[in-house]
């Protein structure tokens, strides 16, 4: 019964993780803390997805993008991530174009420099779980 | 069960303790003549008193046992309690006040009766209709803490910091009669969320069964590793420090088991037989043996005999099992193993 709890939550590990980026080097969460997030997380990325499945499924849409959760999170009253969120999605559409303009330029074994350059997704959910401070996405 | 119900008490005053001081007093006064209708039911000359003065106080004695006995799970044994304690506050006022004149000398007894006073007078202050809203307005907080289950304690608590935020709006369903209120823009997702959990639940419950392993390609990988006598991996060294360390492994496993599933019991306690038979076997081909060496090696084959049957407890690896030790070359050792496995399987 826990496996399959655990293998519908998020990993506790990464939770735990991306907890401490925001607090100082000393503080120390506890286990049940973890716990509680990772539920409280994983409602929360089911509550989104679901917002945005749902506009898809209407506009007869299979793929769920980006803009989809941006809507999603701005119809469920969540404008200020929905903003931090635009704005991510701009940067990180530019970085792909950038990536995909030097894949046409260089030659083929320097494919790997570039795909080590790309953003990694982790970054990703670490934005929706912190507040939106304005000097990171500025 | 009686403390319970106390706790229970106290925790459905809270709610209208935290909108108005007046019904704050006006609580507390029921909370404590509650106490003193509780403690005057346990103790025997209350009981006897009252008893002995009239037919009208036994009979609300009588009917407050049951509801202290029993935990109220439904609105309307709630009700019947509340009015039930208020009926008796008048005749534990009337009782406590001949009781007092009774026996002066009881210091309990004049504090129960000065907390009756107060509360005698606290009624006589508030007016009927201030009593009626009371009524009118705790049974809907009662109500609506009631169709919740632990599940939706999540929400309920997650509702709280969104009802000083954004536009409110109350829910319509027909399950819920309270008055909770959510941001308008998430109505629709909170509804669908609902829906969808309450259907995870029941897949869980319908599909519900528990793992032995972790990954299933680390399991196959398993079930493909040769296997020697009693089922123990063949390709490790096998020095005694190691066998030693593998055997306490092997024994918390066996633990587990038996702690986890009762009903496989029986069939361990059979196939244990077969495995010492399997074992003598073994030592009778070899005579070199010493009587200390042969009882660790009974010992040692009690414990594989666990984990092997817990792997030969499904249809499945079993089979997979003995197939994958036809596919490879098999010693003598492991064919007579082989055979009473399928014995034992018939």
């Amino acid at each position: 019964m826990d496996q399959d709890v655990q293998d519908r939550a998020l990993p506790i590990a990464n939770v735990g993780r991306i907890m401490k980026q925001i607090l100082p080097p000393s503080a120390k969460i506890s286990k049940e803390g973890k716990q509680l997030m990772q539920e409280c997380v994983t409602e929360f990325i089911s509550f989104v997805t679901g917002e945005a499945s749902d506009k898809c499924h209407k506009e007869n849409r299979k793929t769920v993008n980006g803009d989809d959760i941006c809507w999603a999170l701005s119809s469920l009253g969540f404008d200020n991530y929905a903003e931090a969120i635009g704005r991510y999605l701009h940067i990180y559409r530019q970085g792909e174009r950038e990536k995909i303009n030097h894949t046409k330029k260089y030659e083929n074994p320097q494919n790997q420099t570039q795909i080590n350059r790309a953003p990694p997704p982790p970054l990703l959910l670490s934005r929706v779980e912190n507040p939106p401070p304005t000097n990171q996405s500025g | 069960m009686l403390l319970l119900l106390l706790q229970f008490l106290q925790l459905s005053f809270i709610l209208p303790m935290a909108m108005q001081t007046v019904y704050l007093k006006k609580h507390e006064g029921n909370a404590h003549n509650f106490v003193g209708t509780l403690s005057s039911a346990a103790s025997a000359p209350w009981w006897s008193a009252f008893g002995s003065q009239s037919v009208h106080q036994g009979e609300s004695c009588g009917q407050m046992k049951p509801f202290a006995l029993e935990l109220p799970n439904c609105i309307d044994q709630l009700a019947a309690t509340k009015l039930s304690a208020r009926g008796a506050e008048q005749v534990l006022g009337e009782g406590h006040t001949t009781q007092f004149t009774i026996f002066p000398d009881g210091c309990k007894m004049s504090d129960d009766a000065q907390k009756l006073q107060t509360t005698i007078s606290l009624q006589s202050s508030l007016t009927d209709p201030h009593s009626r809203f009371e009524i009118g307005f705790s049974q809907p907080m009662l109500c609506a803490k009631y169709p919740y289950t632990d599940q939706f304690y999540g929400l309920f608590s997650a509702y709280a910091p969104q009802i000083s935020g954004r536009i409110m709006l109350p829910l319509n369903m027909s399950s819920d009669d309270g008055p909770i209120y959510v941001n308008a823009k998430q109505y629709h997702g909170i509804i669908r969320r609902r829906q969808s959990r309450a259907k995870a639940v029941l897949d869980h419950k319908l599909t519900k069964r528990c793992k032995p392993y972790m990954h299933e390609s680390r399991h196959l990988h398993a079930m493909r590793r040769p296997r020697g006598s009693g089922g123990r991996f063949l390709n490790t060294r096998s020095s005694i420090n190691g066998n030693g360390k593998l055997g306490n492994e092997v024994h918390k496993t066996v633990g587990e088991q038996l702690q986890s599933s009762d009903s496989q019991s029986s069939e361990f306690l059979q196939s244990e037989v077969g495995t010492l038979n399997s074992s003598k076997e073994t030592n009778g081909s070899s005579p070199n043996i010493s009587g200390s060496e042969v009882t660790s090696m009974y010992s040692r084959g009690g414990l594989d005999s666990f984990s092997l049957n817990h792997l030969g407890s499904a249809v499945h690896s079993f089979a997979n099992m003995i197939d994958g030790g036809r596919g490879m070359i098999i010693p003598p050792k492991w064919v007579a193993a082989a055979g009473n496995c399928y014995n034992l399987k018939v």
